[in-house]
């Protein structure tokens, strides 16, 4: 971690600075975890490449506009998260305004124990089981069981303490449940599939 | 003898308090892996360094292109606002010939007589400064335009005593 954050401070010298190659090389390591922030709160791949290209942006400007984070990576996480909230939101209300709103889809599977999940699936399971979850929830599971971030980080971009942290996850864990209860095979798919390249 | 606080009691209790275990079971568990195995499928697109860099160079050339507009309106409107100035003194016959004087300003360029670098003349009769703190003051005649943002952006009328003479170098500080 304290590697990882000495990077970070450096590579920030150099954006602020304007240097094109610092600049490139917070791109490139930065960008993958936008993405996937924001793959995770929209829940589609077209969503996350345009919100991630203009969360990048925002960041350089704000940082070059004299910004300077305490914790970096939770500010940074933070300004993508309330990104994704006002898109999520606008479409919702586009959505609501097309369609009656309904409850979560029903979760359609390829027969459990025979052919693997194609990459479409991958994409549509997590979709339809993120979707049932409510946006801090949501944000929570992403961050702490999908991406792997601690709880204080998670406390930092939710800006909320710890313990409400592990509350938001019993309840997206308890949703999930309920949600898909025994639709996923129980056995890890990576042993059921087989391991593929 | 002396009483125990009441609150002592409470402070011993309130340590033993805990936050209620997540909520775990092993169908859980194998649920939340399967889902973070599925995670881990996804293909994250690779960073597109160049189209990054292009939109930043297109950020930087719009911001610079609405600046200087911003910076040719303001001398325009305080040319304006001198002539409105100077015609509610003198009578109209004069108006005809400042409207000719301002009918082509000059280019942007630096007023090389002039020791301050921050000092260039906008159009003929107009020179602009910044101030300390950032803002962008702006003096035609008897007038001074002040450029600070929507909220601080001023016009006021100068003394003669404060009118600069032409040619001056009052900007050194």
């Amino acid at each position: 971690m304290e590697d990882s954050q000495q990077h970070d401070a450096d590579d920030l010298a150099g954006v602020i600075a304007g240097d094109p190659h610092a600049i490139d090389r917070w791109y490139r390591r930065d960008h993958p975890a936008v993405w996937r922030l924001a793959f995770g709160l929209l829940g589609e791949r077209a969503e996350a490449d345009d919100l991630a290209q203009d969360a990048m942006l925002q960041l350089h400007d704000k940082l070059t506009g004299g910004e300077r984070p305490r914790s970096y990576r939770a500010w940074r996480d933070t300004l993508v998260l309330n990104l994704c909230r006002d898109r999520a939101r606008r479409r919702a209300s586009r959505r609501h305004a097309e369609a009656g709103a309904g409850g979560p889809r029903a979760l359609e599977l390829a027969p459990a124990s025979s052919a693997p999940l194609e990459r479409s699936d991958v994409q549509r399971v997590l979709r339809v089981a993120l979707e049932a979850l409510p946006e801090r929830e949501r944000a929570a599971f992403v961050l702490r069981e999908l991406e792997g971030h601690s709880t204080a980080h998670v406390a930092a971009v939710l800006e909320i303490g710890e313990s409400s942290v592990r509350s938001l996850l019993t309840l997206a864990r308890r949703r999930l449940r309920d949600l898909l209860g025994d639709r996923l095979d129980p056995r890890p798919l990576a042993a059921r599939e087989g391991r593929d390249g | 003898m002396v009483d125990r606080d009441p609150l002592d009691a409470l402070r011993d209790a309130w340590k033993d308090v805990r936050p209620p275990a997540p909520d775990r079971d092993p169908a859980t568990d194998a649920l939340v892996d399967d889902l973070s195995a599925l995670w881990k499928r996804v293909e994250t697109p690779e960073p597109d360094a160049d189209s990054f860099r292009l939109a930043l160079r297109h950020r930087g050339t719009v911001r610079r292109w609405r600046d200087r507009a911003v910076l040719a309106a303001a001398a325009s409107l305080l040319v304006a606002l001198t002539i409105v100035a100077s015609h509610s003194v003198r009578r109209a016959p004069r108006h005809e010939e400042q409207l000719a004087a301002h009918e082509h300003p000059a280019p942007v360029e630096l007023a090389a007589q002039l020791a301050d670098p921050r000092v260039r003349t906008l159009t003929e009769g107009v020179r602009a400064r910044t101030l300390d703190d950032g803002e962008l003051e702006l003096r035609h005649g008897r007038v001074r335009l002040v450029l600070g943002g929507w909220s601080r952006t001023t016009i006021e009328p100068l003394e003669p005593a404060a009118r600069p003479a032409a040619n001056s170098e009052e900007d050194s500080k």
